[in-house]
C-alpha cells in the first residue's frame, strides 16, 4: 500500500517534471524563434546598412562630380572667349610693347589651363579628316567639300571631365 | 528592390527622378547632365540614338533626326497645329489609318517607319 502511494508520489513528480520539461522546451522554441527573428532583423539591417552606406558613396561621387561640372560649364565659355581673342590677335599688326602684353596673356591662358586639367578637365581638339563620332563632336555646320561623314573645320573645342564628355567638340561636318 | 521612376517628358528635354529616402533625386545620363534633349535618331547603320548623341548629330542627318514630337503627341492629322507643324519641322510626317501622326524616319538609302504618335 505504501509503495503504491510512493508511485503514486513518484508518478505526481514524473508529471511535474514532465510539464516543466514541457514548458523548458517551449521556452526554448520561443527563445530560438526569438533569435531567428532577431537573426533576420540584423540581417536585414546590415543589408540596409551596406545599401546605405554604397548609396551615399556613389552620391557623394555624383555631386563631387556635379559641382565641377557646374563650375567647368561655367568657366568653359570664358576659356572660349580668351582663345578667341588671342587667335584674332594674329591678324593686328602689334608693336613689341602689344606683343610681349600677348604672350602674357597666352601664358597666363596656358597656366589656367594647366591648373584646369589638374581639376580633371580637359581639352580635346579633333583634327580635320578625322570621321565624326556624335559621341565626342557635336556637327554645327555641313559642307560641301572634303570626304563625306569626316570632319571639315572646328568651331569650338571640346572639354573632358573625368572621362565625361561635358561638352562635344563643335565641327564643321563634309556632306 | 523594384523602384518606380518619374519622367518629365518635355518638348525639348526630359527628366528622370525617383525617391531615394523620401526625397526626389534626379538620375544624370551617361554624360553626366540632370537634363537630357528629347531627341531620337536613327544612323546610318540603323541603331537608335537618344538625348545628347542625337542632338549632337542631328544637323548632319535632319531627316533621321526627331524632336519637338511632343507638339504632335495626341493630335490629330487636321489638327491646324500638326498641319503648321509640318512646314516647320524637317522629318517627314503623314496620316496613320485612325487619323493621327505618323513620323517617317529617313536614313539614307533605308527607310524606316516608326509608329510614334497615337490619336
Amino acid at each position: 500500500m505504501k509503495k503504491e502511494t510512493n508511485n503514486k508520489v513518484e508518478c505526481k513528480e514524473c508529471a511535474e517534471l514532465r510539464n516543466h520539461i514541457n514548458e523548458l522546451t517551449l521556452n526554448i522554441d520561443k527563445v530560438e524563434d526569438e533569435k531567428l527573428i532577431i537573426e533576420n532583423q540584423l540581417k536585414k539591417a546590415l543589408a540596409d546598412y551596406q545599401n546605405l552606406s554604397n548609396s551615399a558613396e556613389k552620391r557623394n561621387e555624383l555631386r563631387f562630380f556635379q559641382t565641377r561640372k557646374n563650375l567647368a560649364e561655367s568657366v568653359i565659355p570664358s576659356l572660349d572667349s580668351l582663345t578667341l581673342a588671342i587667335d584674332a590677335s594674329k591678324d593686328l599688326n602689334l608693336d613689341e610693347n602689344g606683343k610681349a602684353w600677348l604672350s602674357g596673356i597666352a601664358a597666363i591662358f596656358q597656366s589656367l589651363s594647366r591648373s584646369f586639367e589638374d581639376f580633371g578637365l580637359k581639352q580635346y581638339v579633333p583634327e580635320k579628316g578625322t570621321k565624326f563620332d556624335p559621341n565626342i563632336h557635336e556637327a554645327v555646320a555641313m559642307v560641301g567639300e572634303g570626304t563625306s561623314g569626316e570632319i571639315y573645320g572646328l568651331a569650338q573645342p571640346g572639354y573632358i571631365l573625368d572621362n565625361t564628355v561635358i561638352r562635344p567638340a563643335r565641327v564643321v561636318v563634309s556632306k | 528592390m523594384s523602384k518606380i521612376i518619374g519622367i518629365d517628358l518635355g518638348t525639348t528635354n526630359s527628366v528622370m527622378s525617383l525617391m531615394e529616402g523620401g526625397k526626389p533625386v534626379v538620375i544624370p545620363n551617361a554624360q553626366g547632365g540632370r537634363l537630357t534633349p528629347s531627341v531620337v535618331a536613327m544612323d546610318d547603320k540603323g541603331e537608335t540614338l537618344v538625348g545628347v548623341l542625337a542632338k549632337n548629330q542631328s544637323v548632319t542627318n535632319p531627316e533621321g533626326t526627331i524632336y519637338s514630337v511632343k507638339r504632335l503627341i495626341g493630335r490629330s492629322w487636321d489638327d491646324p497645329e500638326v498641319q503648321r507643324d509640318i512646314k516647320l519641322l524637317p522629318f517627314e510626317m503623314r496620316k496613320s489609318s485612325n487619323g493621327g501622326v505618323e513620323v517617317k524616319m529617313s536614313i539614307h538609302h533605308k527607310r524606316y517607319l516608326q509608329r510614334f504618335l497615337e490619336k
